[in-house]
């Protein structure tokens, strides 16, 4: 017997440059399923979207806004960072579901959302009310398990390499000496700084890459530094936000927690070069910020192709009547590059953490391998070019 | 008009710009044009410190698939130098050795790609090649993202720094819509004197997600007014996007920000306005996030205009066929001639006119309340940011020229 009802999609957690490829996916693919499925509805604001019964009818939505989701950062129905924490919470979600006969609900979001699903779906089930729950996977930080990569990484790990190539091929305009320290996100894993190394592949890359998956010592810090200032008169550094002493410690260590308790991190570059201003060294440090997350004009066309994908097999497997589960990709080879869309349990993916692999890392702890270069270079290829008028670039507007 | 043969110099200075090799593209494949007058073409390795040390880098020798990869290469391809050449009147050693290495090399045509002060550099060698007797034809390229040259619309390099900046912003403001939970974004953008820059970000308006207060170094800054603007934006939006030049200052012409220590010219070096300005929030309870584009600005060559990328490579070639037509001591300038459709004439300037003055945002691109820029500054920018001069990508990696 096929479920016949109404969908709704949120998201939820930090924006990444695709998160809206695969909302564009859900849509589309549900678009095609119009018998099975009535009324697409989307979250406003994820979990909150559903508390305050505040939820985006699609019907009305011109396609043309639609068809620039894959183009637009950010969260297009708006995200949310929450922790459901409250039984009167889940009832609330129960009787928005029966009221809108939600009968397949998508989540997109990283470990925490996927939680969140778990927990709703399994509420759900409890309560008798027939309804297949999705995860779909979306992280720029590439900690997710189960899943080779995820969505939204491949994005900002071309956006980190080019932009550093860049910045680097800039350094060598001026004979002057300099250190370069650029911050990047990832609290506990370093993908995103060891996705700097892609910029090598242009000749002008980062000396020394610091992975919070390796104690930091500042005094070897300085050591590695000096050696390569020394040689080339230049050194470009990356480290992760997240980078930690041997005792735990977070290098840059800020007192304010977030909703989920995690520490806001920020500030790593400046506390870094901060080692070389008495010596007389110029130092610089960068942070990429937002743009890491948000400058979807320089996203991996096989990212934003493999999130709309991602979405589609969400409608797809749970058409098929499968429930509890979140999207997975998988890497069938990697040269030439080709992967295949599967499925895991949502509670073998909540909140468990997948970081670099110690054979990604070299034996110093200051660098990525060749292993790390094979894993992510494929990620990255192709542009998925924005969309451009008058040389302004253009965003879906969905709430306006 | 006997023409005057020899060889061809090529220096870049100051900071570099998206668009710079460019210009040097413009030059250098111009002058392979005009073998009845030029043999060589030169670059000169960091400035005019490789003409003062002799080390220069000889175009023949560099791979033809490399040149054409320099109007996709941000910094300077051909090494910059921020170095201020002696007063010639004081002490002219410096200038001898020039003449001498222009004369070991039989250059006869000289340019030099910068902004202000590298235009000072380029008049002075003009001038004491003049005194000395040495024919040679002097010109200047000019280059700045921060859009401070006079006499000229706009300067190469301008479009594609605001390009990036507007795109970077838009992208930024629409993050900020993702969470309800409201925010305060300060994005600090280069500009020292000229908030040519800063302004640019008003364009992210046009598509919607742009800054709802823009604070230039042209307006004096008055912390009180600043709090009580942001405030008003955020009682209203749950929100504010802010734009801040690095260089703005208070009422006694102070910086705000930045209090360091001096470049080879003498200038302040700017830095952290942002972090400064966000400390006003911090017993408000409202969240504050310090944004820094930082080089960014200038080396994002992936998301150049296409029409300053033109005009880039057109100002390099206008300066070698002045040079070729007997002109000296001059620098292309960009007249604009209309605004809807876009059109433009490229004209010459002197360079003695150019040197050292700095062209600011006019008050009537500004608006009254000073915390913004109004429509005429995007009909004066909006065209220069037209057209997109898509980086050439190998295996999802940007590719650049390698000629040093």
């Amino acid at each position: 017997m096929e479920l016949v009802g109404n969908i709704l999609y949120g998201q939820s957690g930090g924006p990444s440059p695709v998160i809206n490829s695969s909302a564009y996916g859900v849509i589309d693919e549900a678009r095609k399923n119009n018998k099975i499925i009535k009324n697409i509805y989307c979250c406003h604001h994820g979990v909150e979207g559903i508390l305050k019964d505040d939820l985006i009818d699609l019907s009305n939505t011109p396609r043309e806004q639609l068809n620039l989701l894959p183009h637009t950062p950010g969260a297009a129905f708006g995200s949310i960072r929450f922790k459901l924490s409250k039984p009167e919470e889940y009832k609330q979600i129960l009787k928005v579901f029966k009221k809108h006969n939600i009968r397949y609900f998508f989540y997109n979001g990283g470990n925490d959302s996927m939680d969140t699903c778990n927990k709703i779906s399994k509420f759900l089930q409890k309560e008798g009310y027939d309804c297949k729950v999705i995860g779909i996977p979306k992280t720029i930080d590439n900690d997710l398990p189960m899943t080779d990569h995820t969505p939204g990484y491949a994005s900002a790990a071309k956006f980190i390499a080019n932009m550093i190539a860049e910045a680097a091929y800039d350094a060598l305009a001026y004979k002057k000496g300099r250190v370069i320290v650029f911050e990047i996100m990832g609290r506990n894993a370093g993908w995103l700084a060891a996705a700097s190394k892609l910029a090598c592949l242009t000749g002008f890359g980062p000396d020394l890459i610091y992975l919070p998956e390796k104690p930091f010592s500042m005094d070897k810090f300085r050591a590695d530094v000096l050696k390569v200032y020394s040689r080339k008169h230049k050194c470009i550094v990356i480290a992760s936000e997240g980078i930690k002493y041997a005792d735990k410690h977070y290098v840059a260590e800020r007192k304010a927690l977030d909703s989920f308790g995690h520490k806001q991190m920020g500030g790593v570059a400046s506390m870094l070069t901060e080692n070389f201003t008495n010596m007389g060294i110029d130092t610089r440090a960068i942070e990429f910020s937002l743009l890491q997350r948000s400058a979807t004009h320089l996203s991996s066309k096989v990212d934003v192709d493999e999130a709309v994908e991602v979405g589609r097999t969400a409608v797809k497997i749970a058409l098929e009547g499968k429930t509890n589960f979140m999207v997975t990709i998988n890497r069938v080879s990697t040269n030439p590059y080709k992967s295949s869309f599967g499925h895991c349990k949502l509670s073998e993916v909540a909140n468990v953490e997948k970081v670099v692999p110690d054979y990604m890392i070299n034996d110093e702890g200051n660098n990525v391998t060749r292993a790390f270069i094979d894993y992510a270079l494929p990620l990255i290829e192709g542009e998925n070019t924005s969309i451009y008028k008058n040389g302004l670039v253009q965003l879906a507007k969905i709430r306006l | 008009m006997m023409k005057l043969k020899g060889n061809v110099l090529y220096g870049q200075s100051g900071g570099p710009t998206a668009v710079i090799n460019a210009s040097a593209y413009g030059v250098i494949t111009q002058a392979l044009k005009h073998e009845e007058c030029i043999d060589k073409v030169y670059c000169c390795h960091h400035g005019v410190d490789g003409i003062l040390n002799d080390d220069l880098i000889d175009m023949s020798k560099v791979d033809s698939k490399q040149i054409e990869l320099l109007p996709h290469t941000p910094g300077a391809a051909f090494g910059s130098v921020r170095h201020k050449l002696t007063d010639p009147e004081k002490d002219d050693n410096q200038y001898k050795k020039v003449l001498a290495l222009f004369k070991k090399y039989n250059i006869r045509y000289f340019f030099y790609n910068g902004g202000n002060d590298s235009m000072d550099t380029c008049n002075k060698i003009s001038k004491f090649m003049k005194v000395s007797g040495y024919e040679c034809r002097v010109i200047g390229v000019p280059k700045t993202i921060d859009n401070d040259l006079p006499l000229t619309d706009h300067t190469p390099g301008f479009g594609s720094a605001a390009k990036f900046i507007s795109t970077a912003i838009s992208e930024i403001g629409y993050d900020a819509t993702a969470y309800p939970k409201g925010r305060v974004n300060i994005v600090e953008i280069m500009g020292r004197n000229a908030g040519w820059l800063a302004a640019s970000s008003k364009l992210a308006c046009l598509s919607n997600y742009g800054p709802d207060l823009i604070y230039l170094p042209e307006v004096p800054f008055d912390e009180k007014q600043f709090i009580k603007d942001v405030n008003e934006v955020y009682k209203k939006k749950n929100k504010c996007l802010v734009a801040v030049s690095e260089g703005i200052r208070d009422k006694n012409g102070d910086f705000i920000a930045g209090q360091g220590a001096l470049d080879a010219f003498g200038h302040k070096q700017m830095g952290g306005v942002a972090s400064h300005l966000i400390t006003l929030f911090q017993d408000s309870g409202i969240k504050t996030r310090a944004i820094e584009l930082s080089l960014l600005q200038r080396s994002a060559n992936h998301l150049s205009s296409k029409t300053d990328i033109n005009e880039a490579i057109e100002v390099g070639r206008r300066s070698l066929e002045a040079a070729v037509n007997g002109r000296d001591g001059v620098m292309i300038i960009i007249k604009r001639k209309s605004n809807s459709p876009y059109s433009i004439e490229f004209e010459e300037a002197r360079l003695d006119q150019v040197a050292n003055v700095e062209k600011i945002v006019p008050a009537s691109m500004i608006n009254k309340a000073g915390n913004n820029v109004n429509q005429e500054f995007i009909n004066y920018a909006l065209p220069l940011i037209n057209g997109e001069n898509n980086a050439v990508f190998e295996n999802g990696i940007i590719q650049f020229a390698k000629v040093k």
